[in-house]
């Protein structure tokens, strides 16, 4: 007797669209600022971040999916397999632009708030946190202007070289990670 | 006394006897290592289809025929595909041990091809009994050894991949055939009322042409870590959901202690822990069971039930309370020394009848693992209260427990809610 509808997928995970809004629900966000400190296994990123590893390989599976992190390697020992996750990118940044033009409004309208989602758990973390370092140099500011759209262009091109400059800085070797989050955007409210 | 005799035939077949000299019937296979374990991406599900195929070879005398000449006799026969084996067995009055083994080398030792024809219809039949079970709550305890160990070795699902089985060709299974039935790779197993000399003297007859040949095959490695499976497609009313554990492997000394556990949390019945606190208390399940799988190198206590998506979580939240008490309290004694006789008289029972002790010898044999009633019944005796809190500690933890689950549930908010202590 049937009791549902053939699964013929073989995947080991299969959800609903739904999920990449729920993208960033529970750990995905800190599994992804973990990495940047590293390649790591998932019982590295379970032990880390004090979540099972049935948990772990969860959210890793959706942010594989969403091209998000990697495998990076394989290790093979005599009788199992285990592998090695990366971020695609280090800069985090290029996760959140929007290159492909050909996609429909509503797409469109689903990634930007998939984006938005993905801030809001950024810029919730970093400043949430801030109290445990106040001996560190921060800014949390946020200005709002009306201007011309040629000096903003400009203002823009700045902007990305300061990105480039902070992005130069990284030393690995370093245990401190420093964010710099940044939100230009014409502003209207909903 | 519990008597049982090994011989190797010269051609590497292992020949595993039992004698009872009381019983008027005899129980009679062959077990093939060659299951989903050592398949791939490419060949996922033909061991299964293979097995199909044995009963439908052209071999010399028509498998028809052959067929019809085994149920004028009487003699009751089937074959099974495992993760790990395929085993073909006969069993009947005791006078017909010779038939029984003359028939089974004759399918097993020279499968000839089968016409376009036959081929397609029986794939077409396999294909059938695949969509039958993707489509019910039976595939959970499969589910489960695949978010353990992912889609490799013994986490692949024995009736494989559909569009592995829709593409395959008559020369894909004449290759796996050629690979893997060959007498090395298998084992005969013979139990009931018959001779020693008599039984060896028919097993060199019939098994001793069979062609040794030397088998090459890679086989998969498992994940180190535990995974999840997870399929939020709707099922109506009803969604399965099993918690599941790694455990080691069939040869272990804790088999029967875990097999006690399983039986104490998770039995059929309305009385084990689990249902007491989900069915009875609560009403949010009507079935809520336990099942262990053993293989050669490791195994799984799974805890499945089948409710409401609702429900779900806190039917899993309920199972994890129980396994945390019991990690903390252990079980008591009236409990214990219940499971231990619910499992003495199972493995008596399954000595009883000669089909199921054949194949409880067969799983045996294809592990290398020696059975003897006395010592399965004196080490469950042994079984105390302290050495099922050791198990429990050992088992009963976050980094090896996994979920399978299949249907419209809210996994993120049940990841949040589990917590193994």
């Amino acid at each position: 007797m049937e009791d549902f509808k053939c699964i013929i997928d073989t995947s080991l995970i299969s959800e609903s669209e739904k999920i990449k809004e729920d993208l960033f629900k529970g750990p995905s966000l800190n599994i992804l600022i973990l990495l940047l400190k590293g390649e790591k296994t998932a019982s590295e990123i379970s032990r880390n971040l004090n979540i099972p590893i049935f948990s772990t390989r969860l959210y890793l599976s959706r942010l594989q999916n969403y091209n998000m992190i990697v495998e990076s390697k394989i290790i093979k020992n005599e009788k199992t397999v285990e592998k090695v996750y990366k971020l695609t990118t280090t800069k985090l940044e290029i996760i959140n632009s929007q290159t492909n033009s050909n996609i429909s409004e509503k797409t469109k309208q689903e990634e930007c708030n998939s984006m938005a989602e993905y801030f809001n758990k950024l810029t919730s973390n970093a400043i949430g946190n801030i109290y445990k370092y106040t001996d560190s140099p921060y800014i949390i500011k946020s200005c709002f202007i009306s201007a011309n759209t040629e000096k903003m262009a400009a203002f823009k091109e700045k902007l990305n070289a300061l990105i480039d400059e902070f992005n130069e800085m990284e030393d690995v070797d370093e245990e401190k990670t420093y964010g710099l989050i940044v939100n230009f955007t014409p502003y209207e409210l909903d | 006394m519990y008597e049982l005799m090994n011989v190797y035939l010269e051609n590497g077949l292992k020949v595993v006897l039992h004698r009872i000299p009381t019983s008027k019937t005899i129980a009679c296979g062959v077990w093939v290592k060659q299951g989903s374990r050592y398949e791939d991406d490419s060949t996922s599900g033909l061991s299964h289809l293979l097995e199909h195929l044995i009963f439908t070879s052209n071999n010399n005398e028509g498998t028809e025929n052959l067929l019809d000449e085994i149920a004028s006799k009487g003699i009751v026969y089937n074959a099974t595909t495992t993760k790990e084996y395929t085993h073909y067995y006969f069993s009947g009055i005791s006078y017909n041990l010779g038939f029984c083994i003359s028939t089974l080398a004759k399918l097993l030792t020279q499968y000839n091809d089968v016409s376009d024809e036959k081929f397609e219809n029986e794939k077409k039949i396999v294909l059938r009994e695949a969509s039958s079970y993707y489509s019910s709550f039976k595939q959970i305890a499969e589910r489960s050894t695949q978010a353990l160990w992912g889609n490799s070795n013994v986490g692949r699902i024995i009736v494989g991949d559909m569009k592995v089985i829709e593409n395959s060709t008559r020369e894909s299974i004449v290759n796996l055939y050629n690979k893997s039935y060959t007498p090395e790779n298998s084992i005969l197993v013979i139990v009931g009322g018959f001779e020693y000399h008599e039984a060896i003297e028919l097993a060199k007859k019939n098994f001793a042409s069979w062609e040794d040949k030397i088998i090459n095959r890679n086989e998969e490695l498992v994940n180190k870590e535990v995974g999840i499976y997870l399929n939020t497609q709707k099922t109506g009313d009803n969604s399965i959901v099993s918690v599941c554990f790694k455990l080691p492997e069939f040869d272990s000394p804790y088999r029967n202690t875990i097999e006690v556990i399983s039986l104490i949390l998770g039995d059929g019945g309305i009385k084990s822990r689990l249902a007491k606190e989900i069915r009875m208390k609560r009403g949010l399940a009507y079935i809520i069971n336990s099942f262990e799988s053993f293989y050669e190198e490791r195994g799984l206590l799974g805890f499945a039930s089948v409710c409401q998506p609702k429900t779900i979580n806190e039917v899993v939240e309920l199972m994890i309370k129980e396994f945390s008490k019991c990690k903390k309290e252990g079980f008591t004694k009236n409990e214990i020394e219940s499971a231990k006789n619910k499992l003495i008289t199972k493995r008596i029972l399954g000595i009883e009848n000669v089909a199921d002790h054949l194949k409880f010898l067969g799983k045996c044999a294809t592990y290398n693992s020696s059975f003897s009633l006395e010592q399965e019944i004196r080490n469950i005796k042994k079984i105390s209260g302290e050495h099922i809190m050791l198990i429990l500690d050992d088992i009963f933890h976050e980094n090896n427990m996994s979920i399978a689950a299949i249907g419209d549930i809210n996994i993120d908010e049940l990841l949040e809610r589990i917590k193994l202590v």
